[in-house]
């Protein structure tokens, strides 16, 4: 089992240390519900909710980059009510464990949302999403607000570019999990229309950014770390592991390649004997792949003696 | 939707801003309906560049074979396969006693009405089609001989436009993603103003094909602007025009 968050009355414990970020599944989780199995994953993420409706923003939302995209949606959601009266139902039935993610806007929108999500059957989690702009007493202030209004773990999505400082800040004030990092923004030129748009930018290359501050966060907080940038590949995501962090979340990858979601959940799982096939297996077995392990442990040679050979005895002459 | 594999059989370079495909395709993809596409990226694609998989529109659907037609963005050769995801979208929904349809394209090629007029040619339906700015560069030997082709002025005229609109049983209209504001506002506006604000159900409908990320409905990148959550990708790509909430 992966502990996702520490402390607190209620742990979140994972079979699995792949999450399905936010925004890849929808609110129900049905997304790519005929392309992969999310009973596979570890947990998944909603996409982002606040308390009161957002609207879609006006003109290009969709810019393509070298190698990744740029997005620009304003994060729309038609408000926490009406979310939990369309979507709470699925949630309870999830298959896997539903994480929350709520637009850490302001400490009272957020105090609000933690009301709302306690009295929620089906909630496994928050997860706070700061902006990039968050001081170390607004993501204190949020925090304490979520935290002083559910019992449910709560999880903190900080900034890429400042990762460090609000992770630290996010464990001073409580948080049980860290998850690093929001994508960062950045501005491009449509192509389309010849305007520049402002926006988040997803893709493989963020692989390197996120690494080396999962690398930093691991160092200076003591709370469980989740990565979340760049994992496109089971490789990607035993990079992250190797760094410190205790789960993935794999965001934008399912986009082009739905069903690389459920192959990382299954590689991290412990499916490694089907690699090589680039097969998944009928059945779902946790700790397959250390039969792999084993069987090269087994051939290869006994280590060499640590101690010296005795001396052989002395012959007569 | 379900993912399928493809293969390129044929590509044709119709003219410089038209691409065609042939593609071989396993039995599923043979029940797209018209207003249905596809989400695709070459199976051997071992880079991520370009990142997105791509939305191809189909021109024609026969067993075993689909052809679909773009603007040409990269280099695809006979023989690459692909994966697809499919089907993207709704059926264009279509009105009952449906006899006279208009199709109205501006700037953008008339691509997505091609697979809807062949169908609905085949039953008898009229079909007309006005082409305005760019959209007259669209080759009219793609067409079907049986629609009417017109072209429309840069003001929004065409000859006998009232008695069109008020002619047609149903009208679709099509613009470059930057520009659906800009040109169904005025198209419903119009139509709203001739038939004394009683626009039937599905009467004029735009055609919303947003550069999109997802295809299911999620990254909110194809968000149509309404009182109710529409995405182009699941919902669309016609949405009904009175639900649209226009600037």
């Amino acid at each position: 089992m992966v502990e996702l968050t520490r402390g607190g009355k209620s742990p979140l414990l994972l079979a699995n240390p792949v999450i399905a970020a936010a925004g890849v599944l929808g609110f129900d989780g049905q997304a790519y519900r005929d392309l992969l199995d999310i009973s596979k994953l570890g947990a998944w993420v909603t996409s982002p909710l606040s308390w009161k409706p957002r609207g879609v923003v006006r003109g290009a939302r969709l810019v393509p980059l070298p190698s990744g995209v740029l997005l620009h949606t304003g994060l729309p959601n038609p408000g926490l009510r009406r979310v939990l009266q369309r979507y709470a139902p699925a949630w309870q039935r999830s298959p896997a464990p539903v994480i929350a993610h709520v637009i850490a806007s302001d400490p009272h929108t957020v105090e609000r949302c933690a009301v709302a999500l306690d009295e929620t059957e089906g909630v496994a989690a928050l997860e706070l999403g700061l902006h990039d702009r968050a001081t170390a007493e607004e993501i204190a202030q949020v925090v304490r607000a979520a935290l002083s209004h559910t019992q449910r773990p709560i999880l903190v999505r900080v900034p890429l570019y400042r990762a460090v400082e609000a992770a630290q800040a996010a464990e001073q004030a409580g948080a049980g999990g860290v998850v690093v990092a929001g994508p960062p923004r950045g501005t491009a030129r449509d192509p389309l229309s010849g305007r520049l748009v402002g926006g988040r930018m997803y893709g493989p290359w963020l692989k390197a950014q996120t690494l080396r501050a999962v690398g930093q966060v691991v160092r200076a907080v003591g709370v469980p770390v989740t990565a979340c940038g760049g994992v496109h590949a089971p490789s990607d995501a035993r990079d992250f592991l190797d760094a410190g962090a205790v789960a993935v979340q794999v965001g934008t990858v399912a986009w082009v390649q739905p069903r690389m979601l459920e192959i990382i959940a299954r590689n991290l799982g412990g499916l490694e004997l089907t690699r090589a096939n680039g097969a998944l297996a009928d059945e779902w077995e946790p700790g397959l792949g250390q039969t792999m392990l084993r069987e090269r442990q087994r051939r290869q040679p006994p280590p060499p003696p640590t101690t010296p050979p005795p001396k052989p005895p002395d012959l007569p002459r | 939707m379900r993912e399928t594999q493809a293969l390129i059989e044929r590509v044709r370079r119709v003219s410089a801003d038209v691409l065609q495909i042939d593609l071989t395709v396993e039995p599923a993809l043979m029940h797209l309906e018209p207003g249905q596409s596809l989400f695709v990226r070459p199976v051997d694609q071992a880079d991520w560049q370009p990142y997105l998989r791509e939305q191809w529109i189909p021109v024609d659907v026969t067993p075993g074979r689909v052809v679909v037609e773009g603007a040409p963005t990269r280099f695809y050769a006979p023989g690459d396969a692909l994966s697809v995801l499919s089907p993207v979208g709704r059926a264009i929904p279509l009105r009952p006693k449906l006899l006279h349809l208009l199709l109205i394209a501006e700037d953008a090629l008339p691509t997505p009405f091609m697979h809807l007029a062949r169908k609905v040619i085949g039953g008898g339906v009229e079909v007309t089609l006005v082409l305005r700015g760019e959209a007259r560069r669209y080759p009219l030997e793609l067409l079907p001989p049986e629609i009417e082709v017109l072209h429309g002025e840069a003001d929004w005229r065409w000859p006998e436009q009232v008695e069109m609109f008020t002619w047609a049983d149903q009208v679709l209209v099509l613009a470059p993603s930057y520009a659906y504001m800009e040109v169904y506002g005025p198209i419903y506006a119009t139509i709203a103003q001739l038939r004394q604000h009683n626009v039937p159900d599905d009467f004029v409908s735009g055609l919303f094909y947003y550069p999109m990320a997802c295809g299911v409905g999620v990254c909110g990148a194809c968000l149509v602007p309404a009182r109710q959550r529409i995405t182009a990708c699941t919902d669309g790509p016609a949405i009904d025009l009175k639900q649209v909430r226009f600037p």
